[in-house]
């Protein structure tokens, strides 16, 4: 069955929800400012998906569409391993980058609007 | 004979009866609709506010966290402009659902001064400008969840163009109420299927600004800017229990402890605020049955509407005790 806008839009803002709730315990581990930087880039990325994607709407359709869903949903799923694992903070900074493009790419097949 | 006349008049008293406006229903209802897009357009409102100043407190939150890790230069951390901008379109179109609720109010407003003073009020121009706010809502709604806003309305609209021809009175105002509570109907029913179906949106970003106000106040918490009491207060007020000076407040685990209380009580807020936009929609599904009792000439059922805002209202109370 294919996703519907609401699935869509749950998982982007889950995927930032967890984000930002660790956001505070990154940066107060972050050995260097570049560190610290990527974590907070990684957030507004997935951030500024998700309000997008609140005021855009996610109803288009189609098979790109699809495949873009399920990605974000495995890299969602990458973030909560990496942080129910206990992963080194360099793994879980990457773990979110890749939920960030993840996220970004599925609001830009599924936008309705710009 | 004495019976001809008596038939007349009981004939007489029987047409005025079916004639006569139904001005304290009207009333009635009139007050409950004000009443309920009051209380539900703060509520949207409330969101689009916030959504619309979340970056002061981001600003402060990151800085904070930034210069509190001494591996990292202490600098001030503002987020991108980009950011700011999008959650500033997001609480706009937010607004514009507090607009359509106002606009709803509006009409009902002009109701009620028909129906409690027997004046002409502007009635159809309030049930028009109604009706046009949520034609508006409810396409944005329905872009927002195709297929979700059923757009059946109960019945045709009746247009207000044929009074002032022949009618006069008690009959006029009968007809002008319930023109404009079939007007004023149709437009609490957009608007209801659009908050309906923007509830998952609503919901989410409720979510969203009480996730960004909890990570604020836990940054103060952590720099001891700010008490725990009111955390440990509510606390207590759960546990039923009364609190006493204790040296513990100043070790981690209290701290953690305080904290993790925190998490607890921003998720029992996220789930006061769903309930209550439950609970408006509920109040203007009720609106709705009354707008059909008044057509039918049956009791209203206002004390439906009347429950659902004394909810809301209780639970608004609870989380602003001060206001």
């Amino acid at each position: 069955m294919d996703s519907s806008a609401d699935d869509r839009l749950a998982i982007i803002a889950a995927t930032y929800q967890t984000a930002m709730d660790r956001r505070a315990d990154d940066i107060a581990q972050a050995q260097s400012d570049e560190q610290a930087d990527a974590i907070r880039r990684n957030l507004e990325t997935l951030e500024l998906a998700y309000l997008k994607a609140e005021r855009a709407g996610l109803q288009a359709c189609g098979a790109d569409v699809e495949a873009a869903y399920q990605s974000a949903r495995t890299a969602a799923d990458d973030v909560s391993r990496a942080y129910r694992q206990g992963h080194q903070l360099a793994d879980r900074i990457r773990a979110v980058a890749g939920a960030a493009t993840a996220v970004t790419n599925l609001v830009a097949k599924a936008a309705t609007i710009e | 004979m004495v019976l001809r006349p008596v038939l007349g008049l009981a004939t007489l008293a029987l047409l005025a009866g079916c004639a006569a406006a139904p001005r304290a229903p009207a009333t009635s209802l009139a007050e409950a609709g004000v009443k309920a897009t009051g209380s539900f357009a703060a509520e949207v409102r409330g969101v689009a506010t916030q959504l619309g100043s979340v970056e002061v407190g981001e600003a402060f939150t990151a800085t904070l966290q930034q210069c509190s890790n001494t591996n990292l230069t202490c600098r001030e951390i503002v987020e991108p402009a980009e950011l700011s901008s999008e959650r500033r379109s997001l609480a706009r179109v937010v607004a514009l659902r507090a607009r359509a609720l106002d606009a709803l109010g509006a009409a009902y407003t002009a109701l009620q001064t028909e129906a409690a003073y027997d004046q002409s009020a502007d009635v159809s121009g309030a049930a028009g400008d109604a009706v046009k706010a949520a034609d508006a809502f409810a396409a944005e709604a329905a872009r927002l969840d195709r297929g979700a806003t059923p757009a059946a309305i109960p019945q045709p609209v009746a247009g207000l163009a044929d009074f002032g021809f022949g009618v006069l009175g008690e009959s006029l105002q009968r007809k002008r109420l319930l023109a404009a509570s079939r007007e004023i109907a149709r437009a609490t029913l957009l608007i209801r299927n659009g908050m309906v179906a923007e509830a998952g949106a609503f919901n989410r970003l409720t979510a969203y600004l009480v996730g960004k106000r909890t990570a604020a106040r836990m940054t103060l918490l952590k720099v001891g800017l700010v008490s725990g009491d009111d955390v440990m207060k509510e606390v207590a007020r759960d546990l039923r229990v009364t609190l006493i000076p204790s040296a513990e407040t100043g070790t981690e685990a209290y701290r953690m402890a305080l904290q993790a209380s925190m998490r607890a009580l921003a998720q029992q807020e996220v789930i006061a605020i769903q309930e209550r936009y439950q609970d408006g929609i509920a109040a203007l599904g009720a609106l709705l049955q009354s707008h059909a009792d008044l057509e039918k000439g049956r009791p209203l059922s206002i004390a439906n509407v009347e429950r659902f805002l004394t909810r809301l209202d209780a639970s608004l109370a609870a989380a602003n005790p001060g206001q």
